[in-house]
């Protein structure tokens, strides 16, 4: 914090102030699944960010959200956000189209801690549109395989059309990746021939090096229980990172709403290991 | 600086000086200890020495409940500068601000409105000469007196026409009106300083005495959310929020946008924990649904989250919560049963 003398010696004109958000283009979007699209977003300066870093995105006039971008962070001109269509902000944004302008702010909070990672396996547990934050991460993995060790991704959906980015899954199923991919589905369809199941199924016998990994997991709050339960007998708290959600206004641990125990979600997080937060009462509430 | 003593008719002249140059707020001499008003729609016997702390928190003057912070898709927007001085502060009151700091100055990000307006107002305490049945500073690190926080604290001791004025050591702005008043200040003599200590400490003491009936628990963070305490409470509470809006370190607020012709307005507004949907999300999920994780919140926050992260209390003992309560809830009384129930 500032004293009040440190205070009186600064220049306040030369402040930036955080509540402004700059527009972005929609410079393209694509459709995942029924619920939810990819956009693409040209700001009108590059916002650089770092994987598992969140930016507000507003519609301009209604309100903001929170969305951890899922493009890697090295493309720096444009950014990509994976939105479900879940609310008011995120329900006009579905309606909108290329050309559109919105307005972003930030990054803002903690991502994922790539050095913690280097030289370690990596297992990347996705639910749904959790599946977001952390294609950013497995770009930034696979962007420097020989720094990681093996990368492993679990990834479950409600049924095979909710299944988001199909492209690069037949990528990183293909045999020629880097990443050991394992998909499975709540329910099938008629073409379906993979696992059909939860995603914690898929953690039972895992073929990589657990005691020395580490894990990573975003979902919905009950498939985030189920999963992190389970990887407690293979890693050590400290090496299971979670994305906790909550209401959130500000971005910057000012407006109040995303307090979590003794944390802000959105200054403090919104990446925790388990082990900072295991004690916090209704944790999954 | 150092304590100085003050004639009655040099610190009226002390107050015109000041608001030459500032805008002046002072308390006004209703009936009940209400507000500030601004000095200069004031005769000067309007103005009075607070017995206690005011009912309105200072907090209004920094972070007020509705302001615009930003413009799209311009972004062009900056906080007016507007020199201000407020004068009948109480040590609870400067703690407010020494909360707040911890919030809008953080060291990554800081609130430009917040900012100019602490760099911008002169802050004049005095000490308390009455305390109330609310009053509570002395079980959260405070004192009837401020010892810190403030520009000038001007002291009226009941039954004396000369004032002492305290100068803060670190102020800039205290030394600045030193300066430019020079004439008005006279060296302290020793028997006011002694009726000083005498009556800060006979203050301390009624404080001890009326609140020696409970204590604040160790890591108030972890008490069980199952604690029937909460149960209770939120039996008692209405829900209007009064609590969070008359508290001085209550700071949470919500951004919202409004459309002006082509142009976007984001403004901030302050929010409440006592309300409903403080933490829902889109599509419903509220961790915070019932009363119970509500009114259990303001503990948390208080005595918990914010003792953990800061190393002092988020309360500052000022009882305005326990003043403005329909449903009769004192935090004293729910800091008591918890603790009798920690140690059983």
């Amino acid at each position: 914090m500032q004293t009040r003398a440190e205070l009186d010696r600064k220049n306040l004109d030369s402040l930036e102030n955080p509540y402004s958000s700059i527009p972005a283009e929609i410079t393209g979007i694509v459709d995942e699944s029924p619920t939810i699209k990819t956009f693409e977003l040209e700001p009108e300066e590059p916002m650089k960010f770092a994987t598992g870093e969140f930016i507000q995105l507003s519609v301009p006039g209604l309100g903001e959200a929170p969305f951890t971008p899922s493009s890697s962070p090295n493309v720096t001109d444009t950014l990509e956000v994976t939105i479900m269509e879940a609310g008011e902000v995120t329900g006009k944004l579905h309606n909108m189209s290329e050309g559109d302008i919105v307005g972003i702010r930030g990054p803002y909070g903690k991502g994922y801690p790539l050095e913690e990672m280097e030289g370690r396996d990596v297992l990347v547990v996705g639910g749904g549109v959790g599946l977001a934050p952390l294609r950013s991460l497995l770009y930034m993995l696979t962007a420097q395989p020989d720094d990681f060790g093996k990368i492993c991704l679990k990834y479950g959906a409600r049924a095979p059309d909710h299944l988001i980015y199909k492209d690069q899954l037949d990528d990183w199923g293909s045999g020629a990746s880097e990443i050991d991919l394992e998909l499975t589905v709540d329910e099938g369809d008629e073409d379906w021939e993979g696992n059909v199941g939860v995603v914690t199924n898929l953690l039972e016998d895992l073929d990589m090096d657990t005691e020395k990994g580490v894990a990573v997991v975003c979902g919905p709050p009950i498939m985030m229980k189920f999963t992190t339960q389970s990887l407690l007998d293979h890693f050590e708290s400290s090496d299971i990172y979670l994305s906790m959600e909550k209401n959130m206004s500000c971005g910057f641990g000012m407006c109040g709403h995303c307090q979590l125990g003794k944390y802000y979600v959105c200054k403090d997080g919104p990446v925790f290991t388990h082990d900072q937060v295991k004690d916090i009462p209704d944790l999954w509430e | 600086m150092g304590i100085y003593k003050m004639t009655d008719r040099n610190f009226i002249s002390l107050l015109d000086s000041i608001s030459s140059d500032r805008e002046l707020f002072v308390p006004t001499n209703d009936q009940e200890e209400t507000s500030y008003k601004r000095w200069d729609n004031l005769g000067s016997s309007a103005v009075h020495f607070p017995k206690y702390r005011l009912n309105t928190p200072v907090k209004t003057f920094f972070f007020p409940p509705k302001e615009s912070v930003s413009r799209f898709p311009s972004g062009d927007f900056k906080p007016e500068r507007d020199k201000r001085a407020i004068f009948g502060l109480k040590q609870c009151d400067l703690a407010s601000l020494e909360v707040l700091d911890q919030i809008f100055l953080d060291d990554e990000i800081i609130d430009p409105f917040y900012a100019t307006r602490r760099q911008d107002t002169l802050l004049i305490s005095s000490d308390c000469y009455e305390t109330l049945d609310t009053c509570f500073c002395n079980k959260v690190e405070g004192q009837p007196f401020p010892k810190d926080g403030f520009d000038l604290n001007l002291i009226k001791l009941p039954g004396e026409e000369d004032l002492l004025v305290e100068i803060a050591g670190e102020s800039s702005l205290g030394k600045e009106v030193y300066e430019a008043n020079q004439e008005l200040f006279d060296p302290a003599p020793e028997n006011l300083l002694e009726k000083l200590s005498s009556s800060r400490r006979s203050m301390e003491e009624q404080l001890d005495e009326n609140n020696d009936f409970f204590e604040i628990p160790e890591d108030v963070g972890n008490i069980s959310p199952k604690h029937p305490v909460w149960r209770g409470v939120a039996e008692d509470c209405v829900e209007c929020g009064a609590c969070t809006m008359i508290c001085p370190t209550c700071h949470c607020f919500q951004l919202y946008e409004q459309t002006e012709d082509s142009t976007v307005n984001r403004g901030k507004v302050w929010d409440s924990c006592s309300f409903e949907g403080y933490s829902r999300v889109a599509g419903g999920a509220n961790p915070m649904e019932s009363l119970e994780s509500r009114v259990r919140n303001r503990f948390y926050d208080k005595f918990g989250r914010f003792y953990e992260n800061h190393d002092f209390y988020g309360c500052t003992g000022c009882g305005r919560c326990i003043e403005s309560c329909m449903g009769e809830i004192d935090m004293r009384d729910v800091l008591k049963e918890v603790s009798v129930a920690n140690q059983s």
